[in-house]
């Protein structure tokens, strides 16, 4: 093996540990079931904080209303998507250009201060503490990612299919369905699974407007650890069950759908 | 104007979005700014909410916090954009330069931070980091080792946000590493043979080639980087000392804790601002500029 | 000196062999070729010696000294690239002085070289414009401008000319030839264009799967192909199949090729490589036919005319003789109609037999 290799390893190696290096904790903390301050690694290992946390009814509920939500925020993200894409896909018009910039507003804005704003709104008409209040708080993020990955689905179907179409008697609405549907469907999904992942993930809107009402298993996590720290483990056996689902999403979609999210690939 | 059969489609298609955005974003928006003046949108939240300038005037007092934890705010993010985005460039030059083999097997790891919930990859951090964790006890045991510092720093919770900067660095990182690595991948192989067949050493083509020809990729990830770590909660709020605090963190105490309402709309007023010019910065620098450049 | 030697050279991707050349030689000052269909090693081979590939095995040899495991940016040899790769963010004067900085050359040193090297590609006044700006032809200028000022030992054109129009790239051709000759600096120019390679080389390597098929000048190359992918590769060809039944002078070659419809060819063959009742392919090329005239005996042969083209300055007749189809051009003088027939000469002195048959394939 000569130095060139030697060194490509070392690099890659470093760089890997670090990246993996809080994944492998997690799974540390969350498998261990007796772990003494003085020692350096968990002396046993087994299954019992995913049990202890699945015991409680509160964490049951924050596992529906975080499962629930998720796929409920890509329909809906979905349902506006679709047309809007469509439309800024396959027309370039002011409006359009303007639209597409507009939309990426909430990639700049703190969710803190969109929490904030939104809760005299919220308190106003009750809807604090409320499961299907909390709906569009998930969607907000979602949309810029979600519209972005639609319309650059749309984007790549060349205009003149769909003039070929109508010119050979399609109505608009089997024009969708028969010409455009198969050709974007990878588009939508990826959005979709962007925004089912983006809820899952979402913490800080959850936890002003939601909590303690509704606590989804970000908000649940968080209070576990919100205290004095003193019981990661639980907070570790809960989050296994969002990291998971995260990190095999990721992989499906880049191994299904060929969508290349890192690199080098 | 004639509405053709086109622009009600077009319309109708975009209108959910439209409401969609005015509702959950312009409706915020207008009240922070006005909460921040004090003027109730919908609801008084407290009986102190009226008309007034006092908000801002506390915001730009020295004697109060907001300044020091926006200058606070800033410096972390800074520092961790720098040193993210610093390891990023280097790293993406690495592999496209060298493009190892090993790579290929191994880079999915790279989704792995942009997947993990920032909640749960700031507590992960924080095991890590607290006087038992891993990453504490190694860089602990080699600076008493070296000698420079007599008693175990404390690298989370701290009052210098090193915490902080681990957690964001770890995400930031492998965002500017994607980002650059697809910049560095778009400059055209022939144009690096060409500067070693002229004798340029692989520094020479770094900056001769790679550099120049990335020069607003470089950009762009640096604001990217910046302002989403300037807007991020979650990582500061649970790496966080208890003070200096992350702007937003503060708004978060001032809301829920102490039900000071109109100081912290007037903190969301100020970082609306500061992330609003920052995105637009990015908006209008990115896209069209990056991918020319490395043509 | 620069003489360049290529030793027991592979180089092999997954399971096809790139480049598989056991001994090469490239004479000081000359004007080499690297001719050859896509895929048939010859950009492999001038990536070798300019070390921007590693050879699997084998020894990069200049003037006698080891150079395989010089780095690319330290042999001091220049490339002209197929895209030019110019720096489109550096101006005409900076892309040219480029590795002239690079070896630390004084600026006032630097603005003589670049202004002769300028001057000798017609590039003055271009010096501030960007690559953009200019047109292929300048583009293609600039790019060996660049490699000559740095003043290499050797010069590697990779195709340079396919991206110019036809009419700009037969005049630059010339002006190429010109340059090398009158600067003297070995160069090796690859290329898939026969009529390219034959105006600017001294001589070529003919090239097919990674390996050397053929090596000569040009005129060997055309009169005496070694087989039939040269013969092929090389000018307008057609072949007739036959058998070689008779040897009529074996001092001189001269031999008789029946075909299976009837037909009795003469001409002359290396009896070397040929033997008596021998299949064998004959390479007729149009100049190697005439329309018969009264003082020709041998090898006159009825022809059915298939087509006619006009071209301009002449015509250009597809015939059959026999079942066998070939080509031959006349003034306009002569007008023959399709489906008439004529009777046209092969002239046997030209004729090239080569051992081969076309189905062997």
């Amino acid at each position: 093996m000569d130095k060139q290799r030697l060194l490509d390893i070392l690099v890659i190696g470093i760089v890997v540990v670090y990246i993996v290096l809080p994944l492998f904790v997690l799974f540390e903390y969350a498998f261990a079931e007796v772990w003494y301050a003085y020692q350096l690694f968990p002396s046993k290992l087994g299954i019992k904080w995913f049990s202890w946390v699945l015991k409680h009814h509160d964490t049951r509920v924050a596992f529906l209303y975080s499962y629930t939500l998720a796929p409920l925020t890509m329909i809906a993200t979905l349902a506006i998507c679709i047309p809007a894409g469509y439309v800024l896909g396959t027309r370039r018009t002011r409006l359009t250009a303007f639209t597409e910039n507009l939309v990426n507003l909430p990639m700049a804005l703190p969710a803190i201060v969109i929490g904030i704003g939104l809760l005299p709104l919220y308190t106003k008409l009750g809807l604090l503490n409320n499961y299907w209040a909390l709906l569009p708080c998930h969607m907000i993020g979602a949309i810029p990612y979600t519209l972005r990955s639609v319309t650059a689905a749309f984007i790549q179907i060349p205009k003149d299919l769909e003039d070929a179409a109508r010119n050979l008697g399609a109505t608009r609405l089997q024009v969708i369905r028969k010409i455009y549907i198969p050709l974007v469907w990878r588009g939508i999904l990826v959005g979709g699974i962007f925004a089912f992942s983006w809820s899952l993930n979402e913490f800080v809107l959850t936890l002003l407007l939601g909590f303690p009402g509704v606590k989804t298993l970000p908000v649940a996590i968080y209070e576990y650890v919100g205290g004095y720290y003193l019981t990661p483990q639980p907070a570790a056996a809960l989050s296994i069950f969002i990291v998971i689902p995260s990190i095999l999403i990721a992989l499906l979609l880049e191994k299904y759908l060929q969508i290349s999210l890192r690199m080098g690939g | 104007m004639r509405l053709s059969k086109e622009s009600i489609i077009t319309f109708l298609f975009l209108l959910p979005l439209y409401i969609f955005l005015a509702v959950m974003i312009g409706v915020p928006v207008i009240s922070v700014f006005a909460g921040s003046f004090g003027i109730p949108v919908f609801i008084r939240l407290s009986p102190e909410m009226k008309p007034t300038l006092e908000g801002y005037l506390e915001f730009i007092d020295p004697t109060k916090p907001y300044l020091e934890s926006l200058f606070f705010t800033i410096k972390i993010s800074a520092i961790s954009t720098a040193i993210g985005v610093l390891a990023g460039y280097f790293f993406a030059l690495y592999l496209t330069l060298r493009n190892p083999p090993t790579w290929r097997k191994v880079s999915p790891v790279m989704t792995i931070p942009l997947f993990t919930p920032y909640v749960i990859g700031a507590f992960m951090w924080w095991t890590l980091l607290f006087p038992r964790g891993y990453v504490a006890i190694v860089i602990n045991s080699i600076l008493m080792g070296l000698g420079f510092i007599k008693e175990p720093l404390r690298l989370v919770n701290d009052p210098y946000g090193i915490g902080i900067v681990f957690g964001e660095v770890w995400i930031r990182f492998v965002v500017a590493t994607s980002i650059m690595y697809s910049s560095f991948q778009m400059v055209r192989r022939d144009l690096v043979d060409a500067a070693r067949n002229l004798g340029a050493s692989t520094w020479h083509i770094i900056k001769y080639v790679y550099f120049p020809l990335t020069r607003y990729a470089l950009i762009a990830t640096i604001a990217i980087v910046f302002l989403a770590t300037m807007i991020g909660f979650s990582i500061p709020f649970i790496l966080g000392g208890s003070w200096p605090q992350f702007l937003n963190v503060m708004i978060y105490i001032d809301i829920v804790k102490r039900f000071d309402y109109i100081s912290g709309y007037v903190s969301g007023a100020f970082y609306l601002i500061v992330s609003l010019l920052l995105g637009y910065l990015i908006f209008r620098f990115m896209g069209k500029r990056v991918v020319l450049q490395a043509r | 000196m620069a003489r360049l030697t290529l030793e027991k050279i592979k180089k092999i991707y997954g399971k096809t062999v790139a480049a598989d050349i056991p001994y090469l030689e490239i004479k000081d000052k000359e004007f080499f070729g690297l001719l050859g269909p896509s895929g048939c090693g010859k950009t492999t081979t001038l990536r070798i010696i300019a070390g921007l590939t590693k050879p699997d095995e084998g020894r990069v040899l200049l003037d006698g000294k080891d150079i395989t495991n010089v780095p690319p940016e330290k042999r001091n040899m220049a490339m002209v690239f197929q895209s030019w790769a110019l720096f489109p963010h550096m101006t005409v004067y900076d892309n040219v002085a480029f590795g002239l900085r690079l070896r630390k050359v004084p600026e006032n040193e630097i603005r003589k070289k670049v202004k002769w090297a300028l001057e000798l590609l017609r590039l003055e006044g271009l010096e501030n414009r960007y690559p953009h700006q200019l047109s292929g032809g300048q583009q293609q200028r600039v790019a060996v401008a660049r490699a000559i000022v740095i003043e290499p030992q050797v010069l590697l054109f990779d195709e340079p000319l396919s991206n110019l129009d036809a009419k700009l790239r037969e005049n630059v051709r010339f002006e190429l030839r010109k340059l090398q000759k009158r600067l003297g600096i070995t160069s090796i120019y690859v290329t898939h264009d026969q009529a390219e390679a034959f105006a600017i080389c001294d001589r070529i390597a003919i090239m097919n799967k990674g390996k050397i098929i053929q090596l000569g000048t040009p005129e060997e190359i055309y009169n005496k192909p070694v087989n039939l992918f040269v013969a092929s590769f090389v000018g307008v060809t057609y072949f007739i199949e036959g058998r070689l039944t008779e040897i009529l002078d074996p001092s001189i070659g001269k031999v008789l090729i029946s075909t299976e419809d009837g037909l009795e060819i003469l001409a002359y063959a290396d009896l070397e490589r040929v033997k008596k009742d021998q299949k064998v392919t004959l390479v007729v090329r149009p100049e190697y036919v005439h329309v018969a005239s009264e003082s020709n005996v041998e090898n006159v042969f009825l022809a059915k005319v298939d087509r006619a083209t006009y071209t301009g300055d002449g015509i250009d007749y597809e015939v059959k003789i026999g079942k066998w189809p070939i080509r031959l051009k006349t003034s306009t003088t002569y007008k023959f109609e399709p489906g008439s027939e004529i009777k046209v000469h092969l002239d046997p002195m030209k004729i090239i037999v080569l051992p081969e048959i076309l189905s062997s394939e």
